[in-house]
């Protein structure tokens, strides 16, 4: 970049101390650079595999919860429902406030402080919720890093990545620990121990949300990123949203109910229609989520790469339709469907919540990304219940059914989505090199990086 | 452009909405029609001297005959015989002077098929009889379920033929009920207890298992209820003896060659919408060697229920042994059987390949038998091969829903956007074109 493009973007009342930043060839420092990105990348998946880890410490030590503090499964389930039922509603208000008040930063660090003081809070023995919309802000941020798209699928990608990795070592790791306090210590509070170590990586969440608050306000300073274009966002404003965001919001819901729960209900699922044996089933169930580790940032850079997101959207409901209709209408080997299920799970986030920053403006962004975490958790919470309703009712046939009616929706909708690109010439469904290409206006640079601010220039 | 979408789609909704209703009425009626054949099925209990009793149902059709022979007349355990005629007049005839005859070998010809007149008609080529023989108890110290386990121990049995059996049609349901008063295991109330309940339509039971049935074949239910375990731990199972005599011509200087065998089947279906969670038929086929055409059969579902209501909360498993000819097991169940003497004579009955399965109730950590002291297993026993299990009518409209959705909106979606191009081309050329003048 020439000197004269640099003092474009700047303002007019940079200081010498910004210039010399700026021109410093340390890639760490320049917020412009792959190095410095790369870090914030790094801080974002840490971020997201605190709150994963925290959010799953109930199911990893279900019996030990139970048995210690005496309580029924139905309570226990009540648990979840106090997790669960608040984030409809949180979530679209956390992004609604993050967008219109308090700001990203401040939002990112609010929110992971919340999740800190409520696990500290459930170790101490209380049944309090925790909020999972702290998740909302890492998509913010995520396109905060692509800096407007370059990158953003690839950046989710790692984001699932790491939240299955935390899921993962919160299943394997936590219940080592409560038998290893278990056995050194006898007063009794072993659960409440276990619970406060795992707090660990909350800790680190928070310190990931504080640092992430301070590069990102140094960012701005340096290089002057315009991030609110003058319109304050109103509530109302989610009327106005384009009709694809709508699209995306029943297509993100669909697969939410079908392959999520399927995947959350695998290891029952496998045992009982499959009639595979138990420790099949939960081999079944690892490899679905591992196969997604490696998977998702894979695909999150092909996406990028290629572009035409709405192909790959088209691409992951296909397959996890096609996954479903294998596990559930055939006596086929269990690993296929679930090989296809896994690459859906692994490739439905990213060009989803990509095209979304695409055609949401950057400053209400947090709004429709809380929407749709909202009708996420809505859905995810009715159907789980209403899955359980079919299975004792109608049996496991009939769940199968259930999941691919919900799969069939999405890919029902993904095409709808194809349609009415083409029809709006809304170019959701283009190459990466041609959305680059295109002119745009000076509103429109601070979405459009020049080719040295994506990781990886096509 | 919206508009004009919206305006195709309202325009196919009524198109799209006829051939639903098409697919679906196509299905109901490929649904509906198969064996229309209307069969005329009769139940009755013919009573012999003493407290002996035959229960015979008769189904009658235009071209053929089904008999089903059920009794404990011997007495002998509860047995169960199918026999086919070609003659749809053929009737069973007892001789209850030679079937309760002390002397095996004068019994022969007690049971034979006849015609309107009463003129003996030659045995039929498709046998097949059924006995429930022994009442097995056994102690599950592995809590696996799982009578063949060596670790499992104490296995006592009670022969079914030792137990009191009396007989009751109520409707279309003969049941035989078999108690025991000299013995400690049963009170009062204790029975053992076998209901038939034959059909003359195509259908389904609305009572789990609710297995499909045809009008080829009758339900059976076996019920244990009440009968003390032995110990905490305990679990029942019953053996069943099962033949298929077939073509056995029996002539005494000829040596029989069977051309029929008995095979025993697992299979697994992809639906459980009817008995939710279980997916596994137990079936055991009679069947003639040379063509492998199926005679009859013996189907259940691998569940059985410990109340009297069944719900799928009060459901367990049911495991089958695999069949064995050994004889240990076999022959005590045949030679003594007042019914097969009379029916096939009591020196064919050593020349019959029978063989026997033992079906246990219960799985792991389901209380053991005592958690109810209730059994009730229900099976399909019929003539050919089992009726087809199929999917639900909410479950095909679900599926060409599913597949017709999308293929229409790809429809309309293509000829929209070919439509749209056409009339962008001839805008396109329409503007470009400048008049000479």
């Amino acid at each position: 970049m020439s000197d004269g493009s640099e003092k474009a973007l700047l303002s007019n009342h940079v200081d010498e101390n910004v210039i010399l930043v700026l021109n410093t060839k340390c890639g760490i420092c320049d917020p412009r650079r792959i190095a410095h990105r790369m870090i914030v990348l790094v801080l974002i998946c840490f971020l997201g595999f605190g709150v994963s880890f925290c959010g799953d410490t109930p199911a990893a030590l279900h019996d030990q919860i139970v048995e210690k503090l005496d309580i029924d499964e139905e309570t226990f389930m009540g648990l979840y429902s106090w997790y669960a039922c608040p984030n409809v509603i949180l979530s679209l208000l956390s992004g609604y406030l993050i967008d219109r008040y308090i700001g990203v930063r401040l939002g990112s660090v609010t929110l992971a402080g919340f999740v800190l003081i409520g696990h500290c809070i459930f170790s101490l023995g209380k049944n309090i919720f925790k909020s999972d919309d702290a998740k909302l802000p890492r998509w913010k941020f995520t396109v905060d890093v692509a800096y407007g798209c370059g990158d953003l699928s690839l950046v989710f990608g790692l984001l699932i990545s790491s939240m299955m990795i935390a899921e993962a070592i919160n299943f394997n790791v936590l219940l080592q620990i409560y038998n290893a306090v278990d056995r050194t210590k006898s007063s009794g509070n072993s659960l409440g121990i276990t619970l406060f170590i795992a707090s660990i990586p909350c800790v680190i969440s928070f310190a990931c949300a504080v640092m992430l608050a301070y590069l990102d306000k140094r960012a701005e300073k340096l290089i002057n990123r315009e991030r609110n274009d003058g319109s304050p966002i109103h509530l109302a404003d989610i009327k106005n949203y384009p009709l694809p965001f709508w699209i995306l919001t029943i297509i993100s819901l669909s697969v939410i109910v079908s392959v999520v729960t399927f995947a959350g209900l695998g290891v029952s699922y496998f045992e009982n229609k499959l009639g595979v044996s138990p420790s099949t089933s939960h081999e079944l169930n690892s490899f679905l989520y591992c196969l997604v580790v490696p998977l998702a940032p894979l695909l999150g850079f092909l996406v990028d790469v290629t572009g035409y997101h709405v192909y790959w959207i088209l691409l992951a409901m296909v397959s996890s339709l096609l996954g479903l209709c294998l596990l559930t209408f055939t006596l086929l080997t269990p690993w296929i469907g679930t090989a296809l299920v896994s690459f859906s799970i692994a490739l439905w986030t990213c060009p989803l919540f990509a095209i979304v920053a695409f055609i949401v403006p950057l400053h209400k962004l947090s709004t429709a990304y809380g929407f749709m975490a909202s009708f996420q958790s809505l859905g995810s919470a009715f159907m789980t219940k209403v899955s359980g309703i079919v299975v004792d009712s109608s049996g496991y046939f009939m769940l199968g059914i259930f999941f691919c009616i919900w799969s069939s929706v999405a890919v029902i909708f993904a095409i709808i989505l194809y349609f009415v690109d083409i029809a709006k010439v809304s170019k959701l469904n283009i190459s990466t090199k041609e959305r680059f290409s295109q002119e745009t206006s000076p509103t429109e640079l601070i979405l459009q990086p020049p080719q040295d601010f994506t990781l990886f220039p096509v | 452009m919206y508009e004009e979408m919206m305006r195709f789609l309202r325009f196919s909704t009524g198109g799209k909405t006829s051939i639903g209703i098409f697919f679906i009425l196509i299905v109901i009626a490929s649904n509906a029609e198969g064996t229309a054949t209307l069969r005329n099925v009769t139940l009755e209990k013919i009573d012999g001297p003493g407290n002996n009793s035959v229960v015979y149902i008769r189904s009658q059709a235009e071209v053929d005959c089904l008999h089903y022979v059920i009794t404990t007349v011997g007495p002998t355990s509860p047995t169960l015989l199918l026999l086919k005629s070609a003659s749809n007049t053929s009737r069973v005839h007892i001789f209850w002077d030679k079937l309760l005859h002390p002397n095996s070998s004068v019994v022969e010809g007690a049971v034979h098929l006849v015609d309107e007149n009463g003129k003996p008609l030659p045995k039929s080529p498709k046998t097949s009889f059924y006995i429930f023989d022994e009442l097995l108890e056994y102690e599950d110290l592995q809590n696996s379920s799982d009578i063949t386990d060596p670790k499992n121990k104490n296995l006592t049995s009670i022969r079914l033929d030792e137990l009191s059996w009396a007989a009751n049609v109520t409707g279309f349901t003969a049941v035989l009920q078999g108690t025991d008063k000299n013995s400690s295991k049963f009170t009062n109330t204790s029975k053992v207890e076998l209901r038939f309940t034959p059909f003359s339509t195509k259908g389904r039971r609305s009572v789990l298992p609710r297995m499909a049935h045809n009008e080829l074949s009758a339900d059976v239910e076996f019920i244990v209820d009440g009968i003390a375990a032995s110990r905490p731990s305990s679990r029942f199972a019953v053996m069943l003896v099962v033949a298929n005599p077939g073509n056995s011509s029996f002539l005494p200087s000829v040596k029989v060659t069977s051309d029929s065998v008995v095979e025993q089947v697992s299979k697994r279906i992809i639906d459980d919408e009817y008995a939710p969670t279980i997916f596994t038929f137990g079936q055991i086929f009679s069947k003639t060697k040379q063509n492998s055409a199926t005679n009859n059969f013996w189907q259940w579902r691998t569940v059985c229920y410990v109340m009297p209501h069944h719900t799928n909360d009060d459901a367990t498993d049911v495991k089958s042994t695999t069949l064995t000819g050994n004889q240990t097991y076999v022959a005590p169940a045949l030679l003594d059987n007042k019914l097969l003497q009379g029916y096939f004579g009591f020196s064919n009955l050593q020349l019959i390949e029978a063989r026997a399965t033992i079906a246990g109730f219960g799985k792991e950590d389901d209380g053991y038998y005592n958690a109810t002291a209730y059994i009730s297993w229900t099976s399909l026993v019929g003539f050919g091969t089992p009726p087809p299990e199929s999917f639900s009518i909410t479950v095909i409209s679900i599926l060409i829903a599913g597949v017709g959705i999308p293929i229409v909106i790809i429809l309309i979606g293509s000829v929209f956007l070919l439509k749209r191009r056409f009339c962008d081309e001839s805008r396109i050329r329409r503007s470009q074109y400048e008049p000479i003048e």
